[in-house]
């Protein structure tokens, strides 16, 4: 049993991030240690099991930022990326 | 025991491997030869004073956590590997893959012979993240940032094991990638071992990898820690990591002068332990992961015969 997860990964402005690096940094059941690329929208699309993850995001520049989604019913979520100190 | 057989991604043509069943009655302590490669042979000051070696007590005591998380305890104690164009750092290879939707994933991978590398399953096979197969990975041994040592190649050709494709089971989260050419024989590949758990209890273990937080993926960082558990066919070790580094070696050194000797392919930073113990974990090589591996490496050419 999995479910479709979208994140999207903007700057500051809002403005999506190509490129930018996914990984899950905590998690409430096993999950695969990769880095997802976000697309030219600065999308990751995945599947995910039943749990609770936390994903942080980096940008091409060091900007980061984390999200945390609940499987089922995570949707689209937002991950907004920005230098330390301007979060 | 659960037997395990190999399954390639189908080719446009006839499938390029046939399935193999793997015999149960290998002897304990088995090991596929390693090689240093052409290269440059002079010895990596990095490996001297970065890689663990032999057996000890832990580096650091384990944390407690709240969560599972990939860092384990206060500090991330990665160390980034400069000299990345010697062995056995050039064995290690950054991947990015590429799903058949344009999903693009940063893995790592390692030589066990001339044209066969091994990495996670998850690199070459995800429901998760490619709906299947991954459609191609670009694979660059030694990456070090800008800097490609060994170029960049490509391939198409993925193989895995039946209870990962079919079952998703994290115990056999191993895949393997084909190379038309030859790059091992310059670049070296990982001497692997098949070590009974007690031998395996209180090794140092190394990982190095290229993960997506610190340089996206293009640089190498590399950590050491002791095996803390080994089950029938996991090993769980506390060692720092992070998305990225999926299907990095887990190497050993048996002496101060041995050459390293993989005993795992790194998978889980996240997540996957048993009995309540949060550790990374990498499924273990018993013997017939190893002959698994013999068969995929066979598949390709195999190893030169020693003269």
């Amino acid at each position: 049993m999995s479910d479709t997860a979208r994140l999207k990964i903007v700057d500051e402005a809002g403005k999506p991030v190509a490129g930018a690096t996914v990984a899950v940094v905590r998690s409430s059941v096993p999950f695969p240690e990769i880095a997802l690329l976000a697309d030219d929208d600065g999308v990751v699309d995945l599947r995910l099991p039943p749990g609770t993850f936390t994903f942080r995001a980096y940008g091409p520049a060091g900007q980061s930022g984390e999200v945390t989604v609940r499987s089922p019913g995570a949707g689209e979520a937002f991950v907004r990326i920005a230098h330390e100190g301007e979060r | 025991m659960i037997q395990i057989s190999s399954i390639s991604k189908p080719q446009p043509a006839a499938a390029a491997f046939a399935s193999a069943r793997i015999a149960e009655s290998v002897p304990e302590r088995v090991v596929t030869p390693g090689a240093a490669g052409s290269g440059a042979p002079e010895p990596s000051k990095s490996l001297k004073f970065l890689a663990a070696k032999g057996k000890a007590g832990p580096l650091r005591a384990l944390a407690v956590r709240g969560a599972i998380e990939t860092i384990i305890g206060p500090t991330d104690d990665r160390v980034r590997v400069l000299d990345t164009e010697l062995a056995p750092w050039r064995m290690i290879c950054g991947l990015r893959m590429r799903g058949p939707s344009g999903a693009g994933a940063i893995g790592t991978g390692w030589f066990v012979g001339p044209r066969t590398l091994l990495t996670a399953g998850h690199c070459v096979h995800s429901t998760q993240f490619f709906g299947g197969w991954a459609s191609s990975i670009e694979i660059s041994p030694g990456r070090n940032g800008a800097e490609f040592p060994f170029r960049t190649v490509r391939s198409t050709r993925f193989s895995s094991v039946n209870r990962w494709v079919e079952a998703q089971d994290p115990d056999f989260d191993m895949g393997c990638i084909h190379l038309d050419e030859p790059l091992g024989n310059e670049v070296g590949w990982f001497g692997v071992g098949a070590l009974a758990p007690d031998e395996l209890e209180g090794f140092l273990v190394n990982v190095s990898g290229y993960p997506g937080d610190r340089g996206g993926g293009t640089e190498q960082y590399h950590h050491k820690n002791r095996i803390l558990r080994v089950t029938e066919r996991r090993l769980f070790y506390d060692v720092d990591t992070f998305g990225g580094q999926s299907g990095a070696p887990v190497w050993v050194h048996e002496t101060d002068t041995a050459p390293p000797l993989a005993v795992g392919i790194h998978a889980y930073g996240v997540g996957g332990a048993v009995d309540g113990l949060e550790a990374n974990s990498a499924p273990r090589i018993i013997p017939e992961v190893l002959d698994q591996i013999r068969t995929w490496v066979e598949s390709d050419g195999g190893w030169p015969q020693a003269s």
